[in-house]
């Protein structure tokens, strides 16, 4: 890590000296470089601009300028909204066990992959372990209908077939949180493998095999080898997850769920499609979405920041 | 060798920055083409005295509903729009232009249009508060001058009554459609199961919940384990059995206006019925998750022979062909109409449709308010409905009795699977202003089941309750409406599904959340529009 540190400030300084020359001999590189900064700035940076509408009463036959303002006044209506507690409540929920269940499985995973010798069968394994990511949420919601239903899913008619009681895994809010949890694991979690296994290829073989040498078992050389050599991925990767605590996707929990289980289904997302979109209340879900976007940045920040206290890494 | 690699990059960086001001450009060209689509040619007809060789562009939104069947041309380039552009269009200088929006979701899409200024000439919706709020919002033109000037004959064919429902704000700012059909819903039952078990078709309340139980124990048919006896759970369809339970000589008009349902006398006892319904297995005990998210299972478990009855939409099951379908599948299923659902004064209350179907707009937007006007009003002349409505003569329809009559054939099914959203001055087939059972008979589309048409229409309309109407927009219900909406359906499916010991508790504190979350606000506001209408 130091050494990658020292590397990595040798060559800004160097930049920093010949700056102006380096421009004048690489400007075909900067040039190419426009391309992608473009894209950023117009479709990343200028939308921005219309985050002011939170703090207008927007009136989509005048346009976001000619729109009077109002100030707070947005955010005082969305603070005395119950339901906005509720999603919020939800959302947090749900990202933070996402985060304890979701989060560990492609380390193990990983990990397990990359103990296996048997090549076409790692291989095999990693194809089955990552397609579920290529199916579409709306799928995979149809897919849980049929298989889950509390009175007709395969599922169920399997258990009752053994005599057992059906279990409401759509219908019944706790239930609905783990079938949520499952579903999102069996999703993502081969897909989340991958960075893993890519850090994995940089550890240094010489050191398994000083530590066979030295008598190790399989699991002490994961302990002392295998989980140091990817602990920075793995922190990267966690802080940028806590980074989205306050955001969650559209798709899982609109799919999933049903009007029986939406004291815990309702999120922000959907709260603001509900709210925002289908009332054509732009204000409201600007308002809400820039409040996410506050909170996240909060988390990131200080994730980041106890993260340089604690272990001396960080995502800058 | 050093510079190659040099020759090469420069070569690359030419093609980057080709392909980067190639792509600027087209860019910037749809970006730029599209409101200079509707604003170009305004420009020229704003001026009047445009030379004749640069016609007018009229923009139309056109639902897509996406039923468009193989081998038929596309929505926006077929008989119907060939005939509009001849006989309209041509004449008049005029290109017509459709612009497709998704039915399911066309209030969002149509918000984005507006918003974006690229909302076509003209526009329609079926939500009211989405036009209340264009109207308070000042994005739609009065009409009601160019209705005079250029709208004679659709004056007539629509009525002042009818028209008097697109006024806001003392405006003519929307033309409602009118609705040559007013039920809502109506509901059948597998008449072979009831001969099967020797029942009579049921006629009461009382008699219905019976047949459903016998249903359920006899497993009448082919249904099996499977059998659902009674098919379609939503909010919307519970309306019969939900008003047949409320009692109407305590509810004023007021109230009937005001009242959120869930506060209608009697109107807990009817949930308490269908709470006992799905306790003792008589509907679909998973439909919470069907519910408004797949509306295909329903017709899916129909057509499978497990469902005994069903409430859906007045004339669905020949409209959706899923009624011949069934016959199909299965050449002894026959669906009979009955009306059971009876109030304790002995009528058999539903909700049915008022007058008028969806609202028309013009945006304040466009330039073409008078072609646009103009364009409703050719379509109202007599010609024009029955060819918009029925295709050509001969080919896709022939007059019988003074009725145009679908003829059964592949050029019919292929001309005709969404003529309604083309003649959209009128819901539903229009043949006379004076004979009502004429129209009914003009809109059973399938002449092979023309009784079960004639006969859902005369249910869902008997007892018919509109609800009254105050033209002052609520304010709260603008902003609540999709809230409580989503409420309604949470409320309804805990409610159904709770345990019979605990119903009166989950009704009461659902109940009451739903008052909390705007409902009370709601019911307030339209308590004071009512009596600042009609109590004065």
């Amino acid at each position: 890590m130091q050494i990658a540190t020292k590397r990595h400030t040798g060559a800004a300084s160097r930049v920093r000296t010949n700056s102006k020359s380096s421009l004048v001999r690489d400007w075909q590189l900067y040039l190419l470089l426009l391309l992608p900064l473009a894209y950023f700035f117009i479709f990343k940076y200028i939308p921005m601009l219309g985050a002011v509408i939170a703090f207008k009463d927007y009136n989509m036959f005048q346009g976001v300028l000619a729109s009077p303002w109002v100030g707070f006044e947005t955010f005082r209506e969305v603070f005395a909204m119950n339901g906005f507690y509720i999603a919020l409540r939800n959302t947090f929920m749900l990202n933070l066990l996402d985060l304890l269940i979701s989060f560990p499985i492609p380390i193990i995973l990983a990990i397990l992959l990359n103990e296996l010798r048997v090549k076409w069968f790692k291989k095999g394994a990693q194809t089955i372990l990552y397609l579920p990511h290529f199916i579409s949420w709306v799928i995979i919601g149809g897919m849980a209908i049929q298989l889950l239903a509390t009175n007709n899913g395969i599922v169920n008619n399997i258990l009752k077939s053994f005599g057992m009681q059906p279990v409401p895994f759509l219908t019944e809010p706790f239930y609905w949180v783990i079938t949520y949890l499952g579903i999102g694991v069996w999703q993502s979690a081969g897909w989340g493998t991958i960075i893993y296994l890519a850090a994995l290829t940089g550890i240094n073989k010489d050191l398994y095999e000083a530590a066979d040498v030295d008598g190790a078992t399989r699991m002490r050389k994961i302990w002392h080898i295998t989980l140091p050599g990817i602990k920075p991925t793995i922190v990267i990767l966690l802080i940028i997850n806590i980074g989205h605590m306050a955001t969650i996707g559209f798709d899982r929990p609109f799919v999933l769920s049903n009007p029986l289980v939406t004291d815990v289904s309702e999120v922000i997302s959907t709260y603001v499609y509900k709210i925002g979109i289908q009332s054509a209340r732009y204000t409201i879900a600007t308002a809400i979405g820039l409040f996410q976007a506050v909170v996240g940045l909060i988390f990131l920040l200080s994730a980041d920041y106890i993260s340089r206290k604690v272990n001396d890494q960080g995502i800058w | 060798m050093r510079r190659m690699p040099r020759k090469w990059t420069n070569s690359l960086v030419a093609l980057m920055a080709a392909a980067l001001i190639l792509a600027g450009c087209s860019g910037g060209n749809t970006q730029g083409n599209e409101p200079a689509s509707g604003g170009q040619p305004n420009a020229s007809s704003g001026q009047g005295e445009a030379p004749k060789g640069d016609p007018i562009t009229l923009r139309v939104e056109l639902f897509d509903r996406n039923n468009t069947p193989a081998g038929a041309p596309p929505i926006t380039d077929n008989f119907m729009t060939k005939y509009i552009q001849e006989n309209f269009g041509d004449p008049n200088n005029i290109k017509v232009e459709f612009v497709t929006v998704p039915r399911s979701e066309e209030v969002d899409k149509l918000n984005v249009l507006m918003a974006a200024n690229q909302a076509p000439d003209i526009v329609y919706t079926y939500d009211l508060p989405t036009v209340q709020r264009y109207v308070k919002d000042g994005g739609i033109t009065d009409l009601g001058p160019l209705l005079e000037e250029h709208g004679q004959t659709l004056k007539s064919v629509l009525g002042e009554e009818l028209l008097s429902y697109g006024i806001f704000d003392g405006k003519q700012y929307t033309i409602p459609a009118k609705r040559v059909l007013q039920p809502q819903s109506s509901t059948f039952i597998r008449a072979d199961w009831l001969e099967e078990l020797g029942l009579p078709l049921p006629e009461t309340t009382e008699q219905f919940y019976e047949t459903m139980k016998a249903f359920k124990e006899k497993k009448p048919g082919k249904s099996g384990d499977n059998v659902i006896p009674y098919g379609q759970m939503d909010y919307f369809h519970m309306h019969p059995i939900q008003y047949s339970f409320w009692e109407w000589d305590k509810i004023t008009e007021e109230d009937l206006y005001a009242n959120a349902e869930w506060l209608m006398p009697g109107n807990k006892e009817g949930y308490r019925f269908l709470n006992k319904m799905f306790n003792e297995g008589l509907v679909d005990p998973d439909f919470p998750l069907h519910m408004n998210k797949d509306t295909q299972q329903f017709q899916k478990n129909l057509l499978n022979g497990y469902i005994g009855a069903a409430t859906t939409n007045t004339n669905e099951p020949v409209y959706m062909g899923y009624l011949a379908e069934l016959q199909k599948n299965d050449p002894n299923a026959k669906l009979a109409i009955i009306d059971p659902f009876t109030s304790a004064d002995g009528k058999r209350p539903k909700p049915i449709y008022p007058p008028n179907g969806l609202y028309i707009m013009v945006p304040k937007a466009s330039k073409n308010a008078e072609a646009a006007v103009k364009y409703l009003n050719w379509m109202a002349e007599t010609e024009n409905i029955i060819a918009l409505q029925n295709g050509t003569e001969g080919e896709t329809y022939k007059m019988e009795n003074g009725l145009p009559v679908t003829l059964d054939n592949d050029q019919a099914k292929q001309t005709l699977y969404n003529y309604f959203d083309y003649c959209i001055i009128l819901n539903g087939k229009y043949v006379s202003t004076t004979d009502e059972l004429k129209n009914i008979e003009a809109n059973a589309s399938d002449p092979n089941f023309k009784d079960f048409t004639v006969e859902s229409i005369a249910t869902g309309t008997n007892d018919g309750v509109i609800k009254p109407r105050v033209v002052t927009p609520i304010e709260a219900e603008i902003k609540y409406a999709p809230t409580l909406k989503q409420k309604d359906d949470e409320i309804f499916v805990k409610v159904i599904t709770a345990k019979p010991e605990n119903f009166d508790a989950v009704y009461d504190k659902e109940v009451a959340d739903y008052m909390k979350i705007g409902g009370q606000e709601v019911m307030d506001e339209k308590r004071a529009a009512y009596q600042a209408e009609y109590n004065q």
